[in-house]
């Protein structure tokens, strides 16, 4: 299985919010059954994180309230056999952990060649 | 001779600005998750306040000796085994950091808390070091 993690997102201006736009620091580690991606969003509270999984694309969006705001943001690409509809988050002192479970039923299937 | 000099350090310039132009380029790409810690003083009291994502409360040390406030951070490696690496950007950070205090302060009121992987340690001043307004009388 190959895995295209896509650079992080160059911020993007934002002309409506005074927040600084940050990349957060992440792991991504991957195992027989699932691939986990860790992210440190400090100062965020579990309600301001926003997950975000459009066609194969990931988002992960933390708001941090304070005297200057900051917004993280990070996308990824998520590989081929990721199950989306399995995937789970945690979220614990400040760091996300979200577990993306491999699709397990990838039986090799023969096909029979029919004699013409 | 003259001339071929200030050719010599043309070059050297674009060669510089290339090396900005990198330098620019991965200061946006690079992962900026945490801020420094941090010490403030407001008048009334000060402000210790770390980022430390994934660090459990019973690894942080927090002393208040006399006027020398200490913050120790003991932070374990995360545990890997059955996993394979693909990316790495999270820091496990350990430090010891020690400050002495410029004024007296009120220990018994010192407070810290571990809040979202955020430390904030705060530390009252003492009541004769508060800033105090003074009138200025008519003569």
């Amino acid at each position: 299985m190959s895995h295209t993690v896509k650079a992080p997102n160059r911020p993007e201006p934002e002309a409506t919010s005074a927040a600084q736009v940050l990349t957060p620091a992440v792991d991504i580690l991957e195992s027989d059954t699932a691939l986990l991606v860790v992210a440190d969003l400090p100062g965020v509270p579990k309600d301001a994180i926003k997950i975000d999984v459009a066609g194969r694309e990931l988002t992960l969006e933390g708001r941090r309230a304070g005297e200057s705001p900051i917004e993280y943001r990070r996308s990824f690409r998520l590989p081929l056999g990721v199950a989306l509809d399995a995937i789970t988050a945690e979220h614990k002192g400040g760091v996300l952990r979200l577990t993306l479970p491999k699709q397990s039923a990838q039986t090799t299937r023969q096909i029979p060649i029919s004699v013409g | 001779m003259f001339s071929r000099d200030l050719d010599f350090d043309r070059r050297f310039q674009l060669v510089n600005q290339l090396w900005r132009g990198f330098d620019r380029a991965f200061q946006e790409l690079e992962p900026r998750g945490a801020a420094g810690p941090e010490l403030t003083d407001d008048g009334e009291r000060f402000v210790y306040s770390a980022d430390l994502p994934g660090v459990s409360l019973e690894d942080v040390e927090v002393k208040l000796a006399g006027d020398v406030l200490t913050i120790a951070v003991k932070a374990a490696p995360p545990k890997l085994e059955g996993w394979s690496v693909h990316r790495r950007e999270r820091q496990v950070v350990s430090s010891t950091r020690s400050w002495v205090l410029p004024v007296k302060v009120d220990a018994a009121a010192t407070t810290a808390r571990l809040t979202d992987g955020v430390l904030t340690v705060t530390v009252p001043k003492s009541p004769e070091e508060k800033p105090r307004t003074i009138t200025v009388q008519a003569s």
